[in-house]
């Protein structure tokens, strides 16, 4: 065995040697070289010399392990077939032969043929002690972890079983209203509404109060009432204040239609009811066509009516809410006040909208705009038409508009129609889209245009960009827009097979080519777009056709014809 | 920020691949080496552990690698569940009982364990069907892996605190110092980010009684017995946790100090107990962010904020990208699982802990530059510094196994082919049904 001072002494290529014969890493400075051998070195020493002693002092107790080698293994890898009693095997590096070769690491591995308890692998020699604490330590922790949740969560006064299942019953199942067995009125929600002291119809008086406090809050914002002056309201308080109150409309700073109904015109129109009985009381809602005011025998066509915002309720609209309140929110059209197509879409209608989404995922966040069809609303998928629509302005996108306004916004303000809403020709211009218009041209001098102002010819200042406009009235469309009618079916059977033909009357204001499209139905399903059809249907079947007039440039509205019911007899 | 952490998920998934090329290069390399069945199993295993977190992570990070059809049949998608439960369960619970002085020591004893896995998974997913009736929160499969860690924590435990002196060559010393220090590595590798309820556990609050899964809606589903047996089982579960990790941050202090009055030698104990006190400082960090409103998480462990963005990737982000497979790659070398023999076999080890190094770079300057906006070219400045020192060859030399964690060993009492056949089969059908399934549908 070299000594340290001996390996320093070398070259540091010897040393790479000697470490390689050592099958050691030979990477590093020749101190650390020669550090690894000398450690090698005596490691392999003590080994050897524990080894030794081992074969000669080493004697076994009862059931101690049995020494063997590694190499003494069966080929099958079951059962070891060198068994040296005493716990040692003296001929190692005679059987096996990389010992012979210095890899001692293969020629030492011992495995003892029998395996030490599990308690004493677990608790060591004092395993009693050790696990008896460890299992009174974790029982104890286990003990205080259940009682104090239990104490939190299930400890009532009384039975506490009883009054875990009851609220069960009364918060989770029968008395609530999302829940699909929803029933307060059956005997097992009412005595444990009466056990847990509560009303047995308590969700829907929740449900109830959520929803007022969100037509409250959307109602009064602070700033506005969300009410406005009709005209008739204004002749009919003209007219009360004149023969009743002795008034005029001066109290109310002499309104004009459309302007808001404030909660101070509320005030003073409450002040002039309290002087009769039962007055006094109303809110604005009350002051509505059909409200619930006292005096609304006086007020056929109510005082004041929802602040426009631009978007109507659709009927296909009010379909879709019906349908998810009953399927989803477990409520009815009544706390948007039962609404018509063609009614505001207010805010107070979207606050409760938003106030339903925002139970789930993503919901809650909703504009308006988001509920036109194809709007942004994370719930699009559910109401593929829309639930509202665009307020008539008078004015609609014009076929050359589209494209004009598609090319100046490409060229003059960087931006595509879909700040627009990608409009086709034919949807209303809004007043939404005349503020982008003005936001876009303010810095170009403009900024100021009114929707009329982008007819044809308009005067906007930029007027010389779109000579054809970029908007056209609603009644010019509708002059523009071809009908059909009187649309008919007849067959001849002379021929086989049935001809079937269509008969219509296209107007076109304008004496357009009619262009209009042609779809036939047999027993309700597409089957030809030719002008006429030929076919043998068979006994009972029925054939339609829908007209849908075009002038080559406006579409009309589809119109049905007749549908025949075929007889075979007829045919023969 | 989230853009940071987000390249916490692609770095660990690397290294989680990086280290299973290496192990299982090393173990396939030479099946029917001389390597006795302990050392055979436990490079099995946690090439198993390792494939389940690389399959994991992937169908996090791609879901379509995952079941992505909605048209297959609900029996493949029952399949491929039942499937990754058995996989993970089989994994940990064959990882802490069975290596390297097995706690089951017949063939019968595993498939009992194998058995009462799919029991206690079919009973757990039946109290969670749609149609379930009752309807409530069991956790029978998640008690009977931490009652299999329990039974690991002890070995751990008494290691920590009473670990038998180096001089002591007999059979019985280095039984307990085989089995201790595997307990400490095994532990280290499985454990989940559970242990960051270990404090609210004791104090009551929502960070643990009221966080998935351990949440008790089984009173308002199906009334008060339901009730009492899933508080029963989860607090089992917590208490298991917290029962723990108190006990090891007692014993980690008390085998530090002995290690500083000359009692314990240094040794991976040592390096245990410092990473333990580490994980503490988060926990107790975490739990504060948590009560105080620092930052907020939902009942699922989402984190809320940003605040809590940072700090899950500091703790359980952590851990899973860096802390798991690096300890496997700890675990499998420094016990011998895998031989590393000649200087060939080093060279390769150098790369792989090289890898490592630049993984464990890598998700330090990426937790930095969310906490700290530090200049990229700062870090790896300072990066390459500690590179340049050599610092690689101390995860190197910490890695070389101890001679004696090389040369013993306990026979296994039957057929060994079979036991290891059994074990792997038991493991990778599951998995090949999962990964399977996520493929084709």
């Amino acid at each position: 065995m070299r000594t340290e001072k001996e390996l320093t002494g070398l070259k540091k290529d010897e040393l790479v040697v000697i470490a390689k014969e050592y099958d050691l890493p030979s990477s590093g400075t020749k101190e650390e070289i020669a550090k690894r051998i000398v450690i090698h070195q005596m490691e392999r020493y003590e080994q050897e010399t524990e080894r030794l002693e081992d074969v000669l002092y080493h004697n076994p107790e009862e059931g101690e392990g049995l020494l063997v080698t590694s190499q003494a293994m069966n080929d099958d890898n079951t059962k070891p077939n060198s068994i040296v009693a005493g716990g040692n095997d003296p001929t190692a590096s005679e059987t096996n032969p990389r010992a012979a070769n210095g890899e001692e690491s293969v020629s030492n591995h011992v495995v003892f043929k029998e395996l030490p308890s599990r308690t004493f692998v677990a608790g060591g020699y004092e395993f009693k002690p050790y696990l008896a604490t460890l299992a009174v330590v974790f029982i104890m922790m286990f003990g205080y972890g259940f009682q104090d949740y239990y104490g939190s969560n299930f400890s009532y006064p009384g039975d506490d079983k009883a009054t875990v299942d009851c609220i069960r019953v009364s918060y989770y199942e029968d008395g609530n209203g999302n829940d699909s067995g929803y029933d307060p009125t059956s005997q097992a929600n009412l005595d444990c509404a009466e056990r847990l002291n509560i009303s047995p119809n308590w969700w829907q008086e929740d449900m109830d109060a959520w929803v007022q406090s969100l037509l409250n809050s959307a109602t009064s914002d602070g700033n506005h009432s969300g009410f406005v002056w009709t005209q008739p309201g204004i002749d009919t308080m003209a007219y009360l204040g004149a023969t009743t109150f002795n008034t005029n409309m001066s109290v109310f700073g002499d309104p004009l239609a459309g302007d808001e109904f404030t909660e101070q015109h509320l005030a003073i129109w409450n002040g002039f009811g309290a002087t009769f009985p039962g007055g006094g009381n109303d809110s604005i809602e009350s002051l509505l066509q059909g409200g619930n005011s006292p005096f609304s025998i006086y007020m056929p066509a109510g005082i004041v009516d929802h602040r426009p915002t631009g978007y109507l309720w659709t009927q296909s609209g009010i379909d879709t809410m019906a349908y998810l309140g009953a399927t989803t929110f477990n409520t009815n059209m009544s706390v948007f006040g039962d609404p018509v197509a063609g009614d505001v879409f207010t805010e107070q209608h979207l606050a409760v909208w938003n106030g339903f989404g925002g139970m789930f995922p993503g919901g809650g966040n909703d504009s308006i705009a988001d509920l036109l069809p194809g709007g942004a609303s994370p719930f699009a998928v559910y109401m593929p038409t829309g639930i509202v629509e665009d307020a008539p302005t008078g004015y609609l996108w014009s076929h050359p508009g589209v494209p004009t306004m598609s090319n100046l916004g490409s060229s003059t303000f960087g931006a595509n129609m879909s700040v627009y809403g990608d409009p086709v020709p034919g949807d209303v211009f809004t007043e939404a889209h005349l503020a982008v218009w003005n936001g876009f041209t303010l810095a170009l001098g403009g900024g100021n245009d009114s929707i009329a102002s982008l007819l044809p010819g308009g005067n906007s200042p930029f007027s010389i960009y779109m000579p054809s406009g970029i908007v056209i009235m609603q009644v010019e469309w509708d002059n523009q827009t071809p009908s059909a009618s009187n649309v008919t079916l007849s067959v001849n059977n002379s021929t086989t097979p049935s001809v079937y033909s269509l008969n219509y009357v296209f107007y076109d204001g304008q004496n357009g080519t009619d262009n209009s499209t042609v779809e036939w139905f047999v027993n309700g399903t597409y089957v030809a777009n030719t002008t006429t059809y030929t076919a043998n249907l068979a006994n009972g079947s029925t054939i339609m056709c829908i007209v849908t007039p075009y002038d080559d440039m406006y579409w009309g509205v589809p119109v049905e014809s007749n549908t025949l019911l075929i007889a075979v007899e007829n045919q023969s | 920020m989230a853009e940071g952490l987000d390249l916490l998920d692609d770095i660990g998934l690397i290294l989680s691949i990086f280290i299973l090329l290496f192990i299982s290069y090393f173990h396939l390399r030479a099946l029917d080496d001389k390597r006795t069945w302990d050392r055979k199993v436990g490079a099995a295993l946690v090439i198993w552990l390792l494939l389940y977190f690389i399959l994991r992570r992937l169908q996090e990070l791609v879901p379509t690698v995952g079941i992505n059809d909605p048209d297959v049949s609900g029996l493949i998608v029952e399949l491929s569940a039942y499937s990754s439960s058995m996989n993970f369960y089989y994994i940990h619970l064959f990882l802490m009982l069975l290596v390297p002085i097995p706690f089951l020591r017949n063939g019968w004893q595993i498939g009992a364990v194998g058995f009462l896995v799919v029991l206690f998974t079919f009973i757990d997913r039946s109290a969670v069907a749609a149609d379930a009736d009752p309807f409530y929160n069991s956790m029978l499969a998640v008690c009977m892996i931490l009652a299999a860690c329990l039974v690991c924590f002890s070995v751990g435990l008494r290691f920590l605190i009473f670990p038998p002196s180096l001089e002591d060559k007999s059979e019985g010393a280095l039984a307990l110092r085989r089995s201790g220090y595997f307990a400490l590595g095994t532990i280290a590798v499985v454990m989940d980010n559970m242990i960051f309820r270990s404090i609210g556990f004791l104090d009551g609050s929502g960070n643990a009684w009221w966080t998935f899964p351990t949440v008790n809606y089984s009173a308002a589903s199906s009334g008060y017995n339901y009730a009492m047996v899933t508080l029963a089982e989860m607090t089992f579960v917590l208490g298991v946790f917290s029962f723990m990790m108190l006990s090891f941050a007692v014993g980690c202090i008390y085998h530090l100090v002995q290690c500083f009055r000359g009692k314990h030698p240094l040794s991976l104990a040592t390096v245990f107990s410092g990473y333990i006190l580490f994980i503490w400082a988060l926990i107790i960090f975490r739990h504060w962010a948590y009560v105080s409103g620092y930052a907020t998480w939902d009942m699922s462990e989402n984190p809320q904020d940003a605040n809590a963005e940072i700090i899950t990737a500091l703790s359980d982000g952590f851990s899973f990208h860096l802390i798991y497979p690096t300890i496997a790659l700890l675990h499998a070398v420094k016990f011998g699982l895998i031989t590393i023999e000649s200087e060939r076999d080093r060279k390769i080890l150098r790369v792989v802990s090289l890898g490592v190094m630049v993984a464990i770079t890598a998700v330090f300057t990426t937790l930095l530059e969310v906490i700290i906006p530090v200049p990229d070219i700062v870090l790896a400045v300072l990066c390459g510094l500690v590179l340049a020192t050599g610092w690689e060859r101390h995860l190197i030399d910490a890695l070389e196994p101890d001679e004696e964690m090389k040369t013993v060993s306990w026979a296994w009492p039957g057929n060994e082919r079979s036991m290891i056949w059994g074990v792997n089969l038991m493991i990778g059908i599951p998995f090949a049904i999962k990964l399977l399934a996520g493929v084709v549908w």
